[in-house]
């Protein structure tokens, strides 16, 4: 089975080349980034805090492994395809090894969040004054605590895989162990400090050094025995070395013997899994490429229904039916509302720490990262979707009354995102109200740009596969978004203009490019190649 | 009435319908027919102008892309392509809407007629294959079409839905419109059809009326003969 595993990998790997082209790169550009990120953290610190090295090691491990705990407490027995279930599960194979297929999906997601972690190198190590050997710390570290932090999820969600009472117990056991570990932290830090003043007074680093180094930190489930390891390195600490490797080596000799020592039951989960799987992989071949996230979500039908609409208009209101019932909040996309949350953070976390020397340095940061963020959530939308389905086609309506149709079902989100963005833009870069109101009109532009590019690319390049369609929508993105910032640049740096003008000029150069897009976009409704 | 006049398809270097010639009269049921990858779905979705090619497609005499085809068109994709997260009843409102079909009864009638009347507040991932393929049916023939195009109907129906849509087609012949259905299962096609077109490679390899001659070969024995040796003897 094994050998038979292997040449399909081989297989696979031989019809598409590139994937090793892919690999390559992205070893050599962690290698690159870590070196860099070691560098740009020992130059910014002459001095290093241990203790917020060490601390901060400590907390990404432990929001990491909650992570992957309830990833795999969740998805355990998903990840099965039907040739899984047919070749694998049907065959004489036990179902501990059979668990192992699905961890490979799973794996593959660990590598590109350990990949993420990697090109955040530099930031982090101008955030932590990470050195080289804390780097390869986290890295190493990390691998242990994703491994076996979803191997355990995955164990339990196997095991009372009959049982939704047990699975939920484990959940409430694993929220308690949380809220203990950030109630025992919030206790040792009002101990040291003695007011919430005197907290406060800490920063965001001195606390993330003390709750990260502090006992309770050291005993979290795996994140906090694997770093121990370190930690006794860094400190010249036998003890805490020989405990952390004991510690790991019992942790993953104790994941073996529950594996194999344990009868697992999971294989009518698995099958509804593959079904799921089948069914989406179905879909996509009849060019019906399905909204994952709404699969997997519990969407309820509600009172609300379809009552609006006259021809084109008709598909804008069905996507804000679809939209309002797809989300937890009003019409908003949650991913949406998710990657808004990263940039509050990420820039809470510039402004706090000082990384950037200005204000405006804040204001590149927040801004990059919201564009950054943007570029995937309006590419692939599920307003794009509706350009992988017959109807948008065949309904008789001219084909930019029906291109504007869907893109205006995505201008509510799209308006509240901007001024969500306007307001970051605001409050972190220190501006005017014109100057976020001038970002929250740019954003909005480049949202629109984003959606089109989306859909161009989904028609024009959709034999590329997922991946490279993906990677190739959002750099495309980019790139206009940075030929939309040339002309602005030139207006704000030689005409000596506002931040207000830089923001609007560079909105109306989108608007230009949205409305040369939405001619090529029509042209492609009306001549579509639905294969 | 449909017309598809020297239409051919290329897939890079792959030919999926290689000046393809056919048409199917008011009131007639054609079928096209022929094993996988023979260039069924191809042809079907060139008709639906979901595909681009060369030669020319006409609905009632127009060009099948025109906003005047795509009103007498309907469409029942091989695997159904419905909204997840929209109810069925949501599903029939929407086509009206779109379509702009004063008639708010005629989704209901469908509906019943497909025993999907008690399914109406069910999403369409909570459907079944068979039930998604009837709502897809009762989709492509809100608008009430003159020319119906179905593409491997039959497949994922349950027995009584299949004896409906046979009833389906006959009805529609007798309503003077233009039927094509493609089809790989020769089990299931009965006398209700016109005219038949075996696909091969791309090409039309056979085409039979159905006349009721006792000489001719049959439907079947004409297509495994084509399938199976000799397509030029037919």
């Amino acid at each position: 089975m094994l050998s038979a595993t292997l040449y399909r990998i081989r297989k696979d790997l031989a019809k598409k080349p590139w994937v090793i082209v892919v690999a390559i790169l992205a070893i050599l550009m962690t290698v690159f980034m870590i070196w860099t990120g070691a560098h740009a953290g020992a130059d910014s610190e002459k001095v290093r805090n241990l203790e917020l090295s060490i601390g901060a090691i400590n907390v990404i491990s432990i929001i990491v492994f909650d992570f992957v705990f309830s990833s795999g407490l969740t998805n355990g027995a998903v990840g099965f395809t039907y040739a899984d279930v047919n070749f694998h599960l049907a065959g004489p194979f036990t179902p501990k090894f059979n668990l192992i297929l699905a961890s490979s999906g799973i794996m593959k997601m660990c590598g590109l969040f350990l990949w993420v972690l990697c090109c955040q190198s530099t930031s982090l190590s101008l955030m932590f004054g990470f050195r080289t050997w804390d780097l390869i710390a986290l890295i190493l570290g990390n691998v242990i605590v994703m491994c076996a932090g979803y191997a355990l999820g995955a164990f339990f969600c196997a095991y009372f895989n009959d049982s939704e009472e047990k699975i939920t117990l484990v959940k409430r056991i694993f929220t308690a162990v949380n809220v203990l570990f950030v109630g025992a932290s919030f206790a040792l830090l009002y101990k040291r400090c003695g007011s919430i003043g005197a907290i406060r007074g800490l920063g965001l680093k001195g606390i993330i050094a003390t709750v990260g180094s502090s006992v309770p930190a050291k005993f979290f489930p795996v994140a906090g025995w694997t770093n121990l390891v370190y930690t006794g390195i860094a400190y010249n600490n036998m003890v805490y070395t020989v405990i952390g490797i004991v510690i790991v080596v019992a942790l993953i000799a104790g994941i073996l013997a529950l594996y194999l020592n344990t009868d697992l039951d999971y294989y009518e989960s698995a099958m509804a899994g593959a079904q799921k799987l089948a069914d989406m992989k179905e879909a996509k071949r009849a060019g019906v490429d399905t909204d994952t996230s709404k699969i997997n979500a519990k969407i309820k039908v509600g009172k609300e229904t379809l009552k609006k609409g006259w021809g084109a208009s008709a598909f804008t209101y069905r996507h804000f039916l679809e939209n309002s019932r797809g989300a937890k909040l009003f019409f908003i996309n949650p991913l949406g509302i998710i990657y808004r949350i990263i940039t509050f953070g990420y820039g809470l976390m510039m402004d706090k720490m000082s990384i950037m020397d200005s204000p405006k340095g804040n204001l590149v940061a927040v801004m990059v990262m919201m564009i950054m963020l943007n570029a995937v959530v309006y590419g692939g939308g599920k307003t794009i979707l509706e350009f992988n389905r017959p109807y948008i086609f065949m309904v008789p309506e001219k084909a930019s009354k029906k291109l504007m149709a869907c893109i205006a079902a995505s201008l509510p989100e799209m308006i509240f995102d901007a001024i969500l963005c306007g307001g970051l833009v605001f409050y972190f870069g220190h501006l005017t109200i014109l100057d976020g109101v001038s970002a929250a009109v740019m954003m909005l532009a480049f949202n629109l740009l984003f959606q089109l590019v989306g859909l161009m690319s989904l028609r024009i390049f959709q034999s590329l596969g997922r991946v490279l369609l993906i990677t190739l929508r959002t750099f495309i993105g980019y790139g206009l978004v940075l030929f939309a910032f040339v002309p602005a640049i030139i207006v704000f740096a030689v005409l000596e203009g506002s931040l207000a003008s830089l923001f609007l000029v560079a909105a109306a150069f989108a608007a230009v490019l949205v409305g040369v897009l939405m001619i090529f976009a029509k042209d492609l409704v009306d001549k579509v190649e639905l294969a | 009435m449909l017309t598809v006049n020297n239409v051919t398809k290329k897939y890079k270097n792959f030919l999926a319908n290689d000046n393809l010639s056919f048409k199917i009269e008011d009131g007639e049921v054609g079928i096209l027919l022929g094993p996988n990858g023979a260039g069924k779905s191809t042809i079907i979705k060139s008709i639906n102008g979901l595909l681009r090619y060369n030669g020319t497609i006409e609905i009632n005499g127009v060009d099948n892309r025109s906003l005047e085809a795509k009103r007498q068109l309907g469409y029942i994709p091989e695997i159904p392509a419905l909204y997840d997260t929209l109810t069925v009843a949501e599903h029939m409102e929407f086509i009206r809407r779109a379509y702009k079909i004063e008639d708010v009864d005629i989704a209901d009638k469908l509906l019943e007629r497909f025993e999907l009347a008690d399914k109406k507040k069910k999403m369409g991932k909570e459907l079944s294959k068979g039930m998604q393929q009837k709502v897809s049916i009762c989709c492509a023939l809100v608008h009430n079409p003159s020319v119906v195009i179905f593409d491997e109907p039959m497949v994922g129906l349950d027995p009584h839905a299949i004896k409906e849509l046979k009833q389906l087609f006959r009805e529609l012949k007798a309503e003077g419109k233009t039927v094509l259905i493609s089809t790989h299962m020769i089990d299931t096609i009965e006398d209700y059809w016109d005219v038949a077109h075996i696909m091969m490679h791309g090409k039309i390899a056979a085409t039979k009326h159905n006349r009721g001659d006792e000489d001719e070969k049959s439907l079947d024995e004409l297509f495994f003969e084509i399938t199976e040796g000799t397509p030029e003897e037919a």
